[in-house]
């Protein structure tokens, strides 16, 4: 290896590839004045991912109510090809824009299990947003799914919907919850609900924290001579 | 006399031009409950011939517009109804998707118009009514967009021609289409084409294992073990003619310092291996690698830090030169240990490692490579809420409780990013050039979906900026707006490209390393 201050060393004295007819090609492009919700659609899957990277935290977008269709349309699209983030994104901004006109929409997504998690999960944290009450009780039908993502994620969105009689149920399935995730929402939930500090929440006992920093285990579909260090 | 450097090759399976893409979309037949046959019901979706039959008689005048509806008439269970619904049409759906995007010739041809063909179906009321189109080539992106008339869209495909302005040179090219209705609905679609030589027969040079469009280098690897440097690159050799071409095994090689025809630092040649017939209209891949020991020419244009340029030539049998040339350098190298959040499907998992070796490319554009890729999981059992990260102190907690100690940027992809509309972070700006503490790593989210056949799946395009994206970040860079940047921070227009300025930024991470 060497040095450092070599970096700055590197002496490039090499001609710049030629492109065979230069390195632009003339675009064509279509005046999009009259279609107008292609035009909207456009700028929207542009808005839905502006404020994607968290480094400077950005606030996430705001839309407009005349948005809903769109953004619902886009939430149900189902295009294998499409980039998956701006949909999910869609149906957050869903919950953002707080309209009791997309709660059918949103549980409709997250009650078919067909959908993919990460769609689901949103929508969970969506409805949350849309209507905490309803919400409630939806969420508690989502403890008994089979995905361990889907219910830890909607044991968190029950400590913002979630009432004293959901702790009893949210008990109940932390007795027989053996995800650790799924386990761990359920005590931040109940401690949020109750407003009392985690660990001396009745039936709610936390497992040792383990000590020190963990190391990944080397994963076994690792191909042979492909991990070289 | 000094030492000199040696040459091997070898062959690796060809590709036609009209297939090229290994990220391509794949075509996908859709069903449509009211038009189909009981042989096509029987045929694309696996149902018994006498449920197919039953369907057939029953669905009569009146439209099926939902999967009960079908499940009644067809009397078919839940499980099958599950297992085919995602490839059903119904009547008055919003399911707009392309079929499949062909040339009207079958290839491309260099310098040559050409015309794509992009079929559709559409069963919703609101028209197709644009198909945008994005060129990925050697040079910088274009768009081409055309209207679509009403006999298109009633016959569900569209021509898009590309005029004498728009020709492409030899080389890979993608085509990214945006197909939108009148209502706002999209559907997307990737096609890639190696363009052939309208003359019919091309040789170009690329980095090893580069499967990206654009122009780059090949680098010499240093191997303290041996103290020599290798050289590895790419052979395409792309054959226009509808015939094969067989070459010549003998082929030379040259390094040069300044250019071809400047100062000859050493030459050779040596038998091809392998197949050496091209298909017709078709691309012969091999690769190239020279060893060069301690004293020999190349290795002290490399150990002095100087760029080469690389000529390579062969010959056909019927007598035709071929060659190209290519700058060679040593590079910037740095590792990453990607580490799985929860498990993962086995298909996520390649996809996963194609985005990672898509962004060691986009990275190796800028002449810094990856000097290896580790393989980590922290399994469900293990990673408790980690899998789906809600806030920044659970990505601090991430980082604080797991860490690999070793010198290589630590990226954790997990199953989701729940919070805010974001997904992916960076510890800071730079990272640690050590490892412990709660910034020594990046997270993304992995970008799953479920694809036409119900397979889930990551979308390596995405992944493949977003990890390069935040270790990006890792490395010092900030945010830039500039077009097509891969550190724009919206992640639906970031692009590949990273500029000087950015590169020497990069120089000083203690994580990089100059091998």
């Amino acid at each position: 290896m060497a040095e450092r201050n070599q970096i700055e060393q590197i002496k490039n004295n090499e001609p710049a590839p030629v492109i065979p007819g230069g390195p632009t090609r003339l675009s064509t492009q279509v005046d999009l004045g009259k279609y107008k919700l292609i035009q909207r659609r456009q700028e929207i899957n542009a808005l839905l991912l502006e404020a994607s990277c968290a480094v400077g935290s950005p606030l996430p977008p705001t839309f407009k109510l005349k948005d809903q269709e769109l953004l619902l349309q886009i939430a149900h699209e189902h295009d294998p090809n499409g980039n998956p983030l701006i949909r999910k994104q869609a149906v957050q901004a869903l919950g953002q824009m707080r309209s009791l006109e997309v709660v059918e929409s949103l549980w409709g997504l997250v009650a078919d299990r067909e959908e993919h998690e990460s769609i689901r999960i949103q929508a969970i944290a969506s409805l949350g947003q849309v209507a905490p009450r309803l919400a409630g009780t939806l969420l508690e039908t989502c403890l008994a799914d089979p995905s361990p993502l889907i219910r830890g994620a909607a044991a968190r969105g029950l400590a913002g919907s979630g009432d004293l009689g959901t702790l009893d149920r949210m008990r109940e399935f932390y007795a027989a919850e053996e995800d650790r995730g799924v386990q761990q929402r359920l005590r931040e939930s109940a401690s949020i609900i109750t407003g009392r500090f985690e660990t001396r929440l009745a039936g709610f006992k936390a497992p040792k924290k383990r000590r020190g920093v963990q190391r990944p285990n080397q994963d076994e579909e690792t191909e042979e001579g492909t991990a070289a260090a | 006399m000094p030492p000199q450097s040696t040459a091997n090759s070898k062959t690796t399976p060809s590709r036609l031009a009209n297939f090229y893409g290994i990220q391509d979309s794949i075509p996908f037949a859709f069903v449509d409950i009211n038009q189909a046959t009981s042989h096509e019901l029987t045929r694309y979706l696996g149902l018994k011939p006498e449920i197919a039959e039953r369907i057939v008689e029953a669905r009569g005048a009146t439209p099926v517009e939902s999967l009960r509806e079908l499940r009644s008439i067809g009397q078919i269970s839940a499980r099958a109804a599950n297992r085919i619904q995602k490839r059903l049409v119904f009547a008055g759906h919003d399911r707009l998707h392309i079929l499949d995007v062909s040339s009207r010739d079958e290839y491309l041809f260099s310098n040559k118009p050409f015309t794509l063909l992009v079929r559709f179906i559409n069963p919703s009321e609101a028209p197709a009514a644009l198909v945008s189109i994005t060129v990925l080539w050697t040079g910088e992106p274009f768009v081409v967009e055309k209207e679509i008339s009403s006999e298109e869209a009633e016959m569900g495909q569209v021509e898009v021609e590309f005029n004498s302005e728009q020709t492409l040179p030899v080389g890979q090219v993608e085509f990214r289409l945006a197909l939108y209705a009148v209502n706002g609905a999209q559907a997307s679609f990737t096609k890639s084409y190696f363009v052939l030589p309208s003359n019919p027969l091309s040789l170009s040079l690329g980095p090893a294992g580069a499967t990206v469009t654009g122009t780059w280098s090949a680098r010499g690897d240093y191997h303290g073990d041996t103290d020599t440097f290798l050289t590895e690159c790419s052979v395409t050799v792309a054959n226009g003619d509808a015939s094969a071409v067989t070459l010549n095994r003998g082929v030379n090689w040259s390094f040069w310092d300044g250019g071809v025809g400047g100062t000859l630092v050493e030459s050779g040649s040596f038998n091809w291996s392998g197949n050496n017939v091209v298909p017709a209209h078709g691309v012969l891949h091999g690769s190239i690698w020279f060893s060069s020991p301690h004293g020999s020419g190349i290795y002290n244009r490399y150990h002095d830090k100087e760029d080469m340029t690389l000529k390579f030539e062969m010959i056909a049998n019927d007598g035709r030169h071929i060659s190209d040339t290519i700058t060679c350098r040593v590079m910037l190298a740095y590792g990453v240990n990607i580490i799985k959040v929860g498990d993962f499907g086995s298909q996520e998992h390649t996809d996963l490692y194609n985005s990672v070796d898509l962004m060691r490319q986009i990275y190796e554009k800028r002449d810094i490579t990856l000097r290896g890729v580790l393989r980590w999981i922290i399994h469900n059992t293990d990673a408790g809420g980690f899998t789906v990260l809600d806030s920044e102190s659970e990505f601090r907690d991430l980082l604080s409780d797991w860490s690999v100690p070793n010198d290589f940027v630590d990226v954790y992809v997990c199953q989701d990013f729940n919070w805010s509309s974001y997904n992916g972070y960076a510890g800071d700006i730079p990272g640690p050039a050590s490892k412990g503490g709660n910034k020594d790593g990046v997270a993304v989210d992995k970008t799953g979906f479920t694809d036409g056949s119900g397979t889930a799946r990551l979308n390596t395009d995405v992944l493949s900026k977003l990890i390069g994206h935040e270790v990006g970040h890792y490395l010092g860079l900030s945010h830039l707006e500039d077009t097509n940047n891969l550190m724009r921070s919206n992640t639906g227009n970031r692009g590949p490209d990273l500029n000087y300025d950015q590169y020497r930024k990069m120089f000083p991470h203690g994580f990089m390393v100059f091998e």
